[in-house]
């Protein structure tokens, strides 16, 4: 890990500019310049002292978060409530398509024949079992029958 | 932050406790440890609020003591 990241973790909320000019607005340039000499020394001398101590290995990686979002629910939740949420999940989709033609939380969502196309180009989320659905704006005008 | 510690020191406060605090207000903020607490896990939490309150307690010091 680079210190680098460890000394931005502490500094950055307290080194603000909106705060350090309302700092020295208030109270006077003198006492602001000490603030940001001391919260700037620290962050850094604690910045440096983290790496040394090896505290990387208390980041959560990409993957674990993964893992972790993965495995969330599926032992702590019964079948029955699961299905009884799927079906929830499946209500609001369709009346949110039947209503607005779109899936909610979606910005273009198809019927599944196109997940292959849009898994090509953008990020899908299957919703139920007939959705897909692109988070982001494609960068072009879909054509829906491709 | 700043405001209350303007009224603050217009009461009368002294400005070492009033910087420990915008320090402590602004580095340990709930909003902040809860988006810290998807990065990282607890150890480094509790290191982070460490060093944020020692910073704290140590820039209130020396402002306490110059001022």
């Amino acid at each position: 890990m680079n210190p680098a990241l460890m000394v931005f973790l502490f500094s950055s909320p307290l080194l603000n500019p909106i705060l350090i000019v309302l700092f020295a607005v208030t109270f006077g340039v003198k006492i602001a310049a000490i603030y940001f000499a001391m919260s700037m020394g620290i962050s850094i001398m604690a910045g440096i002292a983290l790496e040394m101590l090896g505290f990387e290995k208390y980041i959560i990686t990409p993957e674990e978060a993964a893992d972790k979002g993965a495995s969330c629910g599926t032992h702590t939740t019964s079948n029955k409530w699961k299905k009884m949420a799927r079906g929830v999940e499946r209500l609001q989709t369709s009346l949110s398509i039947a209503l607005s033609g779109r899936v909610p939380g979606c910005y273009y969502s198809w019927v599944c024949a196109y997940r292959l196309y849009c898994s090509l180009y953008w990020s899908q989320q299957p919703i139920g079992h007939s959705v897909c659905c692109c988070h982001r704006r494609p960068p072009f005008i879909p054509v829906p029958l491709l | 932050m700043i405001p209350l510690a303007a009224a603050f020191v217009a009461k009368g406060m002294g400005i070492g406790a009033i910087t420990a605090f915008v320090i402590g207000s602004a580095g340990a903020s709930i909003p902040v440890l809860i988006l810290l607490r998807s990065l990282f896990k607890t150890q480094m939490i509790v290191a982070f609020l460490l060093v944020v309150l020692s910073m704290a307690m140590a820039t209130g010091f020396v402002f306490s003591t110059a001022f």
